[in-house]
């Protein structure tokens, strides 16, 4: 198959056509057609799209401030001791079929680190989180090195620390 | 629904009238019977519930493994720097 010229974009509606998407999980395809546009209109949540030109959407992610309680801080260790941590929460991530294979969800991840990472040295964030929502999903997080805690199996956390080194040791101090 | 049920217990709840008449076109869609078509839909709602609720309260251990994670962080690994560098080459910086 030729490559097809795909590009990072602020989910747009009007250029970008949902219907054909099909990444293979209905929930994950209805989100995109139905939901993300009103979100986003309401400042739930960002949306970017791996697009080509002619508006088809390769895939998608979304991204979203999150919090996290916290009550059992020691002292002296730079977090506060009451505070909810300020987290940025990737919420959903999916490829379409004709893309898959080909390294898309590797890339839309990296796109959102790299969101993430320029957001946070504006608004603090100490960690990205997500939410696996199946088994392949957590494995695919795994992978890149998120983290798991001892207690919860499905969610995952890379430290903005690492997000911020990867980003600055490949796209360089700029980003 | 999963395991076997051995028991049944009821709950008693009141909808409008046009609720009920469109809870009952639902199910006869889907071939269900109303009583299995409310089921496993709170059901599936109930879980998503738990679910947020739990992931807000961490554990203290989980607490104390995120903030360990936070304080030493291992930096990126090999899988997540290979795809950057992808990234970087297919998309430019």
């Amino acid at each position: 198959m030729a490559a097809e010229e795909l590009r990072f974009e602020r989910f747009d509606k009007r250029r970008h056509r949902r219907e054909p998407f099909d990444c293979g999980v209905p929930e994950l395809n209805d989100y995109l057609k139905t939901k993300l546009h009103q979100q986003m209109r309401r400042g739930v949540t960002a949306g970017y799209v791996l697009a080509a030109s002619d508006g088809r959407i390769a895939g998608y992610v979304t991204l979203s401030a999150g919090e996290l309680p916290i009550g059992v801080i020691p002292a002296g260790h730079g977090f506060p001791s009451v505070l909810p941590l300020p987290t940025t929460l990737i919420g959903r991530l999916a490829v379409d079929q004709r893309n898959q294979g080909q390294g898309r969800g590797g890339d839309l991840l990296v796109h959102a680190i790299r969101v993430a990472v320029r957001t946070a040295e504006q608004v603090a964030s100490a960690v990205i989180e997500v939410d696996a929502l199946s088994e392949p999903a957590r494995r695919f997080y795994a992978r890149y090195g998120f983290a798991r805690l001892p207690d919860e199996e499905r969610h995952l956390y890379l430290p903005m620390a690492d997000a911020k080194l990867l980003v600055e040791k490949v796209f360089g101090p700029g980003h | 629904m999963s395991a076997k049920v051995r028991s049944y217990r009821k709950i008693t709840i009141r909808q409008p009238a046009a609720l009920k008449r469109k809870i009952e076109q639902a199910a006869a869609k889907r071939g269900m019977t109303v009583t299995s078509f409310i089921n496993s839909v709170l059901e599936r709602v109930a879980d998503r519930t738990l679910e947020r609720v739990r992931r807000r309260q961490l554990t203290e251990r989980d607490q104390r493994a995120l903030l360990a994670l936070l304080s030493n962080p291992k930096g990126p690994n090999a899988a997540l720097l290979r795809a950057a560098q992808r990234y970087r080459e297919r998309y430019g910086g």
